[in-house]
């Protein structure tokens, strides 16, 4: 299946922290929510390894925990799931397409307007 | 960019349509970004002119497309790099031993293909992590257990195929493995096993089939892509018992381990007994206290588990305690678990044991010497380590060691790395060869390593004039007479490569 460049069908176009605009639909929130549980949970959940290290980094300034954070810029979110870090490492076209980085995204920035 | 070696730019460009002909052209990458996802993060020789670092990448999803590339890489010459899922980190990660390597990607070969609970076997293809058959497994009820390494993320094929090993009864993985499907150098397709016989019954259930059984030349190995594999399940425990045996002194070690062994002989330790030291010791900063003898006072634990009826596992561990009881001042800890178990509820110490799946943290420059199964030999492994890394201004006091057959421990050392710091780094290469010239004069050897260092371990398994390596280079010369695949692994060359063995001495 070739990853999709783009989101079809747009139900909301959320305004997002890095001012990169992005479509979120339930949908592709849902489905956000599914690969960060499938990929990302096992070091960023509660006590996670990554989370421990965000806690220092943060000093509780902004959430430890990934999924709480009501700040995050989609377009960030993307280019650092496909950079290399020593922190975390890339994912790979095989691992998460175009359109699975963007709904990983869109869950993330889904509460964004919380804050606003 | 780099490509090949012997290709000019067109013809690398010609080869690469070819390929994107038979995988699509969204399943070729050549691109600065997508590349750098197919570099190792944790390379010792990272952003550096010698890092091995990909000349393209190229990810098939059916055992066919595999076929049709390997043959275009004879046409081309293309050499090419193999992972399941790179995430082999510690041990180079997704990148090969050379520079100009096309990757060749089996993450889309994700299809889970049989999970049979009566007969306690699964069918995966390379692409699947233990993640993923784990919950492929929890959703439908199957009561089956994986055996599952640190990494969770990694491929059950990949880290089974490098020795990867876990922490149940099967963590002896590859004695668990049944019947492969394999892709040549040359692009033919053989089944293993009972697999050779077309529409065999017992494929998973019977390992050896009929004359020379061949699976054990594609472990760790430049002589085929494996594309599908059969592996034993363990059926859920009514009981699952997980233990830890306490001890206080640096020497206790030695007990610890040695009464260890005749339960392990036995089988009445099933699983891979653990040896851990207490505290955080390591091989970075910041060890705990220090005793007289140089050595951190914390001590060592040991982590065992049994599975089955409760009477039997309440019987098997009382008999455990008897053996360590009069070991001074030992404490014993358990925990029990029955029908019905929610394993995603069980405390985290205790997942392992029980086949769940996680994410380890830690990727140095592993080096995992093979020990006698002795705690004698553990304690001058430490000890011998350490002087060697104290010439590096380092220190080493151990890391976990794994009974995870029988017979023998293996430590997991490594060398620690500092992201951006290429002269330390540099120096841990070093370190680590030092750890496998020193240790190969006292009979020990690694059991998997990482490729900056593979032909520097090749080099110790030298009986009889490197005989066994004139026996791979003569596989490697049947099999693949134009040397497409995995140049470099475990030492293991083309002919062409082979005067100039080894990139960093080339």
């Amino acid at each position: 299946m070739r990853p999709r460049k783009g989101l079809a069908v747009a139900v909301c176009v959320a305004t997002l922290g890095g001012g990169a605009l992005a479509a979120q639909t339930a949908e592709t929130v849902d489905t956000g929510r599914r690969i960060y549980a499938n990929w990302c949970v096992h070091c960023h959940r509660e006590g996670g390894s990554a989370t421990r290290v965000l806690e220092q980094r943060y000093q509780g300034k902004v959430p430890a925990v990934v999924e709480e954070r009501t700040d995050l810029a989609a377009a960030r979110i993307v280019r650092l799931l496909r950079t290399q870090t020593p922190g975390m490492t890339a994912f790979r076209p095989t691992d998460l397409t175009d359109s699975d980085v963007e709904a990983v995204a869109a869950y993330l920035t889904r509460n964004n307007a919380l804050k606003r | 960019m780099a490509i090949p070696q012997g290709l000019t730019e067109q013809q690398f460009s010609t080869a690469l349509n070819e390929l994107a002909g038979v995988v699509g052209r969204d399943w070729v990458f050549r691109s600065r970004e997508i590349l750098e996802t197919y570099r190792d993060v944790y390379s010792p020789y990272r952003n550096q002119a010698d890092e091995p670092v990909a000349s393209a990448a190229v990810a098939p999803a059916t055992v066919e497309q595999v076929q049709q590339v390997v043959r275009i890489a004879n046409t081309y010459r293309l050499p090419l790099w193999v992972f399941s899922t790179g995430r082999n980190y510690g041990y180079g990660g997704p990148a090969g031993v050379t520079r100009d390597a096309v990757t060749l990607d089996l993450k889309r070969m994700n299809r889970i293909l049989d999970v049979n609970e009566e007969h306690a076997y699964a069918v995966v293809e390379p692409g699947v992590s233990f993640f993923e058959l784990y919950r492929y497994v929890q959703e439908r009820g199957i009561k089956l257990w994986l055996d599952v390494p640190g990494p969770g993320w990694g491929s059950l094929v990949g880290n089974t195929l490098e020795h990867g090993m876990g922490y149940t009864p099967y963590c002896d993985r590859m004695a668990f493995q049944c019947g492969m499907e394999v892709v040549l150098p040359n692009g033919d397709l053989v089944r293993t096993g009972m697999g050779a016989l077309p529409g065999a019954s017992t494929w998973q259930m019977y390992k050896h089939g009929l004359g020379p059984n061949v699976d054990g030349l594609f472990y760790q190995s430049p002589f085929g892509i494996v594309t599908k594999m059969g592996m034993w399940l363990m059926p859920e425990p009514e009981t699952y018992l997980s233990c830890a045996i306490a001890v206080s002194g640096w020497d206790d070690l030695v007990p610890l381990v040695n009464r260890m062994r005749p339960l392990r002989h036995a089988n009445l330790v099933s699983n891979n007994a653990t040896f851990r030291p207490r505290g955080p010791v390591g091989g970075g900063p910041g060890g705990s206290a220090l005793g007289p003898n140089g050595f951190p006072t914390g001590g060592w634990d040991v982590t065992v588990a049994f599975y089955g009826p409760e009477k039997i596992v309440d019987q098997q561990w009382e008999h455990v305690r008897d053996v360590y009881a009069t070991l001074p001042g030992v404490e014993f800890q358990s925990r029990k678990y029955k029908q019905p178990m929610n394993r995603d509820a069980f405390d985290p110490a205790d997942r392992s044991q029980a086949g769940v799946p996680g994410l380890v943290q830690g990727h140095p420059v592993f080096m995992s010497p093979v020990l006698p199964f002795t705690g004698e030999a553990c304690l001058e492994c430490i000890q011998v380590f350490d002087r060697i890394a104290q010439r590096y201004g380092r220190r080493y006091f151990g890391s976990w060691m794994h009974a995870d057959s029988p017979h023998s421990i293996i430590t997991t050392s490594g060398a620690e790395l500092r992201a951006g710091d290429e002269a330390y780094n540099r120096q841990s290469v070093e370190l680590a060869k030092a750890w496998i010239r020193e240790g190969a004069a006292r009979g020990w050897g690694a059991y998997r390593i990482h490729t900056a260092l593979m032909d520097d371990t090749r080099a110790i398994y030298s009986f009889n004039d490197h005989a066994l390596l004139r026996l791979h280079h003569t596989l490697k010369d049947a099999l693949d007479p134009n040397g497409v695949l995995a140049p470099g692994k475990n030492g293991i060359w083309p002919r062409e490569l082979r005067d100039r063995r080894g990139r960093r001495s080339a």
